[in-house]
């Protein structure tokens, strides 16, 4: 399973990583990226399974990311991790496309229950 | 001043200590309210913008925010790089704020965070709550401010 992990934070990207692995997920491809923009073009340089982004990075958004992808056509599964899950932030990922959004800070557990789907 | 209804010094404990034991797991002693005054010698800086507009801040010892860093990269001991600590500092300081503007009214906007090397001053503090684990400090603020100070660029979300 190829995901990238979006996130301008280093160690952020380290524990979403580090998680990822404690969970059921097997051979795991995990691609990086710093921001929205290194985000789209990993999507269409390695056509992954699934993104995992964080909400507010600098240059573009995880949002925006999602926005310009569908925009292209791309219809890659994709979920937020983020510090804070509104019920209005939820209904603006949904809305544009978004599969899940797991609020900051996460387990293993509560990651795997939001990836059970693409297992 | 606002109306906004602010979390209590209590419920920003409990956040923050719920926050403490999801990174960091056990390795930690459960987080006190302090009882001496603190020394900060890095922080981080996140402003929202909305109902409520501010800066929350989260201030940290050195030997403290050292210690975080290292669990955070799943680090031994030794030389810790300056970029790495100032990314754990700021994601800390992200994953407190974007909580706390969960409990804020919506709409509402979080910046980045910006990490400092210096203590953000106390004046207009609407909401302090220092805590202890293992030794080490932590203090969180919310400093209302007009909106005109705010000088970060807004985005939705963290």
């Amino acid at each position: 399973m190829r995901l990238v992990v979006a996130d301008d934070s280093a160690v952020m990207r380290k524990i979403v990583i580090r998680t990822l692995r404690q969970t059921g997920l097997r051979n795991l491809e995990i691609l990086e990226a710093g921001d929205g923009l290194e985000l789209i073009d990993l999507v269409f340089q390695h056509q992954p399974d699934l993104v995992l982004s964080d909400w507010n990075m600098p240059n573009l958004t995880g949002i925006e990311a999602l926005t310009r992808l569908r925009e292209q056509g791309e219809t890659v599964p994709f979920g937020f991790i983020t510090s804070e899950g509104s019920e209005p932030m939820r209904e603006k990922a949904a809305a544009a496309g978004a599969s899940f959004v797991l609020a900051k800070p996460f387990t293993a557990e509560t990651m795997e229950d939001a990836l059970a789907v693409f297992a | 001043m606002s109306a906004v209804q602010l979390p209590s010094p209590e419920d920003v404990r409990l956040l923050v200590a719920e926050i403490w034991s999801t990174i960091l797991g056990d390795r930690f002693e459960a987080l006190d309210p302090a009882e001496q005054p603190i020394s900060p010698a890095i922080g981080s800086t996140v402003e929202i913008t909305g109902p409520w507009t501010g800066r929350i801040t989260v201030d940290l010892d050195r030997t403290g925010a050292d210690q975080l860093a290292r669990a955070m990269f799943d680090l031994p001991a030794g030389e810790l790089p300056a970029d790495d600590l100032a990314d754990a500092v700021g994601e800390l300081g992200n994953i407190i704020a974007g909580n706390i503007k969960s409990s804020l009214p919506e709409p509402s906007s979080l910046s980045l965070p910006q990490v400092r090397y210096q203590p953000q001053p106390p004046f207009g503090c609407e909401v302090s709550s220092a805590l202890t684990w293992d030794r080490h400090q932590v203090l969180v603020s919310l400093i209302e401010l007009p909106a005109s100070e705010t000088t970060s660029v807004e985005r939705v979300g963290a």
